[in-house]
């Protein structure tokens, strides 16, 4: 770094342009650089330690670009206009400098100076250390595949990858530990790639299987691969990451209706081993993407609720702020989810610490306010994402036909009113008359009520006629092309009829320190410029939003970061940290990866197999690496406790969705069957107005919400701050934010839980409902071990048990409780 | 670890714990827990400076209570009393009296008289200011310091600064909170440590399906199990923990299986210490009295505020009682008696009660709402929202006593002088904790955050 600094030292005192007149040079050597260089360059140079406000003054680029502020700081020409003037002339209390105010006639040089335009030699860009340093960062350079690095004990290796792990382990003088046993693998594979636990009868056929164990074991992992349980598992994973939710948070927490067919959609792209970069795609323009069908065009066009399932301000009164805090969402998940870069910290300036300017983030913005939100979501106060994308071959007509058929029934429904009135006017006189009209009516009378009672069936049949609404999905969609005229013509007469208003194509302009009331200079629709040097964003069409050019951008295998980012995203699951252990942070501020080549290895290979998940996951399972027992050994345990070389299988704690439903399969309790629907619909139809779904009006949601359900976690409702304890206290994660990696805390509450909650206590009675025979506790204690934990009981763990048994009486409640106790220990809950 | 170079293998956890025995709170605050999470993050750790309080009740007054009716006392509002302002607005004068109280003088109204007996101990802040009149916003910046972004709660900075002292207990307790504006974010602990959320206790609008709030037959989920007596669930809990101990002989080193064995061994204590706290009607006649329970209007608040002292006794380190809905856009004065006659007794109640047992010396009890109402009555006989001004006011914990700081214009509108930002009350309670507004800080995705964001300002004018 020093020596790139000298370079720009160097460069700093090239030849004067010869543009510059002479005199006015002169007078910059003679009379401001002197000044610069005694009383700013302390603080405000390339040499300075700590370079103060980010503002560099050693160059002619540095002293009119300013620092932090984000604003010129020389506007050659203005005085007034300059801030260095503003701040040497000490008028404003936040901007005095120096310290000491300089002498009058210094500060009427420097005036003199900009009038004149502000004449200045010192060629070169000012850049700080950070910025030096981004450009070498490693996960700003393109994906290189390595060489395999040489190993001492060429035995052990199976797998690419186990190469990479064991020569950084003989590096520092570390072996790996032994293999593990066919019991803990069976159980790890089926935990880790399905989120269930193997049954006896499978356990019992791996390890009797007389193939070698990695052949044997493959045949398991293919199993698991091939089951639906592993898009259930493994779609959980990317749900966290997509902060998926089925309501919007935030003040007004209103219930999106139809989130779950993103999630049906994830599970369904993990399952058909959809390769990643058609994954990232479809998320960001499915709807763009060319289709065979109407149906594959439905299929991907339901993917891009990535886009609009986030959190949103729905009872925020300014439109403006409200779209650009959409649009921050979506920056944010886009960025964090596929790139691991914290984009966002660019919406109020420039980004701290990564090369991400405040210019780059807009030119996301621009993409994103040019497109619709199709979330059927709206309150009283913002409408704009009422509509929700309609799903079906028909859709357009059916939903032409439904409009008819309204516009009919409303008709029909006015003609009635019409013939009532009629007959009411005819009513009136004679009740005024004081006739009971009811018992002797008017041949008129009559007449009229005939009338009204035969059409009260045409309106009964013109209602029927309606065909049902289609269903829908959570979408983005194109907006549309007009001038901002038009546009807010189009607003302004919608405003009253509280109608969405559709968004336009358009460019965002920089809003000044991330104030909406403060837009700054318009930038085109574009992407993040860090990697350019590897990968042109293409001009964006002025019909077009700019999602397809950035779905594309990402998917691209030039991009650095989107293969590197996945590959550590799977790794971190299977391995329980990520080779890079800040999974949705690549940027400077992010952790180093462990294993450089190997995680771009790991980046070249997942690219030439197609961005297959399946493949990798089948390689990574299948390496000696994940092999490993999980045995601890103190003396690399004191070397490496984090298990960063990976000298051990590091031992993992299930997540609350596992646990629960590992509970409920070993209790025989679990649905497998997936769920057509999400309660949340179900309960979002109960209010005819959209603006009524709102969590806790009324008690609405949280008293229809069904509890007592046994699907598989991940299809539970899940609207934000409200979701179900068994995931809650088991540190599920928040659904606002981009969640690589759950926590993972031991509080007491978790243990009150599995102490105390019927889920428990259920489970463990219909176990102990099987024991046909109390007293044959060896046969059960041994039975039991291989439902809950899969192995064999110690001799010690037996004589626990039955001395428990035999103490509380050898019956069914006993044999509950002891259930219950092996269901609440560590060990069920852990992956070794 | 992010002070150490994670890519350096060669550094043991083991010792950096048994360093953190002595120094735990500075490797705390470098953000320890971002990494090790499997260490008790509430462990009680000492400030960053000595602190004048050691624990806080906030008694959040949801609604915005108007400030001219309770603690902002505005004598020239009376002149221009009915001044007319357009579309059925005009100035208004309390309609409630005001009396000078205690050595101090402090004037208040007779909304608050009970409260008002302990003049010479608050400290009465009338020039608060917040940036949006809107309750969800407003709420959830009172309560996270962002109305935008998803931030931990206040009692979870607290908590994640401090640890508890108690172990058998949750270092967060709110009480009765609602589950709208904002939900379960206004105790919520984002991405700091998940014990460090607020543990709710009567949320209603949702969860159990109850409408209304009622403490009086409130019970703590899963801490009972009527399927097994206390007995019974022991020997239970021996044999899952003779399980637990022989795998982590087994294991050798596992902190996780440490920590999950310790926190049976709590929450079964949890369980047998809860429920009785809870349970309010233990105490003696005469502080039940005290705090009116099991009269109809104050046995409800009466109820929170004496479970408050019983939590901070027993060393929780934040409770916050929640009371609303003081938004009375429509008659001001049926509304805002109910809700003062519902809270004033049980607060003067829970002042006294925490003054008799030297309690409120190093307990900070702060009252207020997210904001405030302008002195302005509208067509329909209410106050609307205001965030140019309103009043918050605190007692004990190192505040001055019988001191009113800031002021409103005459009319009690908009805060003019010695303002006071909700950024600046936040960072002043930290203060006041031993913590620095600016070093308490939590490393997620990148940066790292604080309660405070970008703002704040230590008052010191009102620390005694």
């Amino acid at each position: 770094m020093s020596r790139l600094l000298s370079i720009l030292l160097i460069a700093g005192i090239g030849t004067a342009s010869v543009t510059q007149d002479k005199a006015a040079l002169e007078f910059f050597e003679s009379k401001i650089r002197p000044v610069l260089v005694t009383h700013c360059y302390e603080c405000h140079s390339s040499a300075s330690g700590e370079i103060k406000a980010d503002y560099l003054l050693d160059t002619r680029d540095g002293i009119r670009k300013g620092g932090k502020s984000g604003r010129d700081a020389l506007i050659p020409g203005d005085i007034n206009g300059s801030q260095l003037i503003e701040a040497i002339r000490h008028v404003r209390d936040d901007l005095k400098m120096p310290k000491k105010k300089l002498p009058d006639s210094v500060i009427s040089d420097f005036e003199k100076w900009v009038a004149l335009g502000a004449p200045d030699p010192r060629n070169g860009i000012s850049k700080l250390p950070r910025e030096i340093e981004a450009e070498s960062h490693w996960a700003f350079q393109q994906v290189r595949k390595p060489d395999l690095p040489n190993v001492k004990d060429t035995t052990w290796p199976r797998d690419r990858l186990d190469y990479f792990v064991l020569s950084k382990l003989e590096e520092n003088l570390m072996k790996p530990v032994e293999d593990a046993d066919r019991y803990t693998l069976i159980r790890r594979a089926t935990i880790e790639l399905t989120g269930l636990l193997p049954t006896r009868q499978e356990t019992d056929e791996f390890c009797n299987d007389p193939a070698d164990t990695r052949t044997a074991f493959a045949k398991v992992v293919d199993r698991l691969l091939a089951d639906p349980g592993f898009g259930e598992r493994w779609g959980r994973h990317w749900l966290d990451v997509a902060r998926y939710a089925e309501s919007s948070s935030y003040s007004r927490n209103m219930l999106y209706p139809y989130a779950w067919r993103y999630r049906d959609w994830v599970i369904d792209a993990l399952n058909a081993d959809l390769p990643y970069n058609r994954f990232v795609r479809q998320q960001i323009a499915g709807d763009l993407l060319p289709a065979d069908s109407p149906k594959q065009r439905d299929h991907q066009t339901i993917a891009t609720g990535f886009l609009t399932i986030g959190p949103k301000t729905l009872n925020e009164a300014d439109p403006l702020l409200f779209e650009l805090n959409v649009a921050d969402d979506q920056i944010d998940a886009t960025c964090r989810a596929f790139l691991a870069l914290t984009a966002n910290c660019s919406r109020c300036h420039d980004h701290k610490y990564d090369p991400i300017p405040a210019q780059d983030y807009y030119a996301l913005a621009g993409i994103f306010r040019s497109s619709r939100n199709l979330a059927g979501v709206a309150t009283n106060v913002r409408f704009e994402h009422q509509d929700a994308f309609p799903l079906g071959d028909e859709k357009e007509q059916l939903l032409k036909r439904r409009e008819a058929a309204i516009t009919h029934a409303e008709k029909v429904q006015k003609e009635y009113l019409e013939l009532v009135k009629k007959r009411n006017l005819i009513r009136e006189p004679l009740e005024k008359q004081g006739l009971d009209w009811k018992k002797n009516p008017t041949p008129e009378l009559k007449a009229a009520e005939s009338v009204v009672q035969a059409f009260q069936a045409k309106v009964k049949s013109a209602k029927a006629a309606i065909p049902a609404p289609p269903v829908y999905a959570m979408a983005m969609a194109e907006a549309v092309v007009m001038s901002r005229e038009q546009w807010a013509e189009l607003f302004q007469s919608n405003k009253k009829e509280k109608k969405p208003t559709t968004p336009r194509i358009h460019d965002s302009p920089v809003f000044v320190r991330g104030d909406h009331k403060s837009p700054g200079k318009i930038v085109p629709r574009g992407t993040l410029s860090l990697f350019d040097k590897f990968l042109k964003f293409p001009v964006i069409d002025e019909h077009q939003s700019g999602r397809l050019q950035l779905a594309n951008w990402l998917a691209d295998e030039k991009n650095p970061a989107t293969a590197r980012v996945m590959v550590n995203r799977i790794w971190h699951h299977l391995f329980g940290s990520g080779l890079v252990d800040t999974v949705d942070n690549f940027g400077l501020l992010g952790s180093k990866p462990s294993h450089p080549e190997l995680l771009d290895d790991l980046a070249v290979r997942f690219m030439q197999e197609g961005w297959s998940v399946k493949k990798l996951i089948r390689h990574l399972v299948l390496s000696r690496t994940w092999m490993l027992a999980s045995t601890q050994d103190p003396s690399q345990y004191e070397f490496d406790p984090a298990n960063r070389l990976l000298w051990r299988f590091s031992p993992q704690r299930i997540e609350g969705e596992v646990l629960r439903d590992c509970l409920l399969f070993v209790g025989g309790s679990l649905d497998r069957s997936r769920p057509q629907t999400s309660q949340v619909e179900a309960i979002a139809n109960q209010m005819e107005k959209i603006q009524q779904r709102e969590i806790g009006r009324r008690d609405y949601y949280n008293k229809d919400v069904k509890t007592d359900v046994t699907c598989r976690s991940v299809y539970l409702p899940s609207a934000r701050g409200a979701i179900f304890d068994s995931m809650k206290l088991f540190d599920a994660p928040d659904p606002n934010l981009v969640v690589g990696a759950r926590k993972n805390t031991t509080v007491p509450a978790q243990a009150l839980f599995l102490m105390n909650s019927p889920l428990v206590i259920e489970q463990a009675e219909n176990i102990a409902n099987w024991i046909t025979d109390q007293a044959d506790t060896d046969k059960y204690i041994d039975e039991i071990y291989y439902r809950l934990l899969t192995r064999q009981p110690t001799s010690e763990e037996v004589s626990a048990i039955k001395e428990f048994l035999s103490r509380s009486g050898n019956n069914r409640d006993s044999w509950a409780r002891a259930i219950h106790s092996l269901m609440a220990t560590s060990e069920f809950r852990t992956v070794y | 670890m992010k002070n150490i170079d994670r890519n350096t293998p060669n550094f043991s956890r083991r010792s950096a714990l048994q360093t953190a025995a002595c120094g735990f709170g500075s490797l705390a605050f470098s953000g320890l827990f971002a990494e090790q999470q499997s260490v008790n993050p509430l462990i009680p750790r000492q400030p960053h400076f000595s602190a004048r309080a050691k624990r806080v009740i906030f008694l959040f007054m949801r609604g915005g209570p108007s400030q001219v009716d309770t603690f902002d006392f505005k004598p020239e509002l009376s002149k221009r009393h009915n001044e007319d302002l357009g579309g059925g607005r005009k100035y208004y004068q309390s309609p409630w009296q005001f009396k000078r109280y205690g050595e101090c003088g402090l004037p208040v109204s007779e909304l608050f008289h009970h409260t008002a007996k302990h003049a010479d101990d608050l400290c009465v802040i009338n020039s608060m200011h917040t940036d949006i009149a809107n309750h969800p916003q407003a709420i959830l910046q009172m309560n996270t310091g962002s109305f935008q972004f998803v931030r931990p709660s206040v009692g979870s900075w607290v908590v994640y600064g401090l640890g508890t002292e108690n172990q058998s207990l949750p270092g967060f307790i709110t009480i009765n909170p609602d589950f709208s504006a904002g939900g379960a974010r206004k105790y919520g602990c984002a991405f700091l440590p998940s014990s460090t959320a607020g543990t709710p206790i009567n949320q209603w609008g949702g969860g159990d399906g109850k409408g209304a709030p009622t403490l009086k037959d409130y019970t703590i989920p899963y801490t009972t199990n009527e399927t097994i007596s206390k007995s019974e669930q022991r020997s239970q809990l021996d044999l899952l923990q003779t399980l637990n101990r022989a795998k982590l002989k087994q294991d050798q080193i596992n902190e996780t299986l440490e920590g999950v064995i310790q926190s049976y061994e709590t929450a079964f204590r949890m369980q047998a210490e809860m429920p009785g706290l809870i349970d309010v009607e233990k105490e003696p006649g005469y502080i039940i009295d005290r705090y009116g329970i099991n009269t109809e209007i104050t046995d409800n608040f009466g109820r929170a505020c004496l479970m408050a002292r019983r939590f901070v006794e027993k060393g929780v380190r934040f409770v916050q009682l929640n009371l609303g809905f003081w938004d009375q856009h429509k008659d001001l004065v049926p509304g805002h008696e109910k809700l003062a006659f519902a809270s004033d007794k049980p607060i003067s109640a829970l002042l006294t009660d925490l003054k008799e047992r030297g309690l409120l010396e190093d307990t900070l009890v702060l009252w207020g709402g997210e904001f405030g109402r302008p002195p302005i009555l509208n067509k329909n006989k209410g106050r609307d929202h205001n965030a140019a001004g309103f009043t918050m006011w605190m007692a004990g914990g190192g505040v001055k006593c019988g001191l009113r700081y800031g002021q409103t214009d005459p009319t009690g509108q908009t805060a003019v002088s010695e303002k006071v930002h909700l950024h600046d009350l936040h960072a002043t309670l930290l203060h006041l904790l031993g913590l620095n507004h600016e070093q308490l800080t939590y490393r997620y995705g990148g940066r790292d955050f604080r309660l405070t964001d970008v703002y704040g300002n230590v008052v010191h004018d009102i620390i005694a």
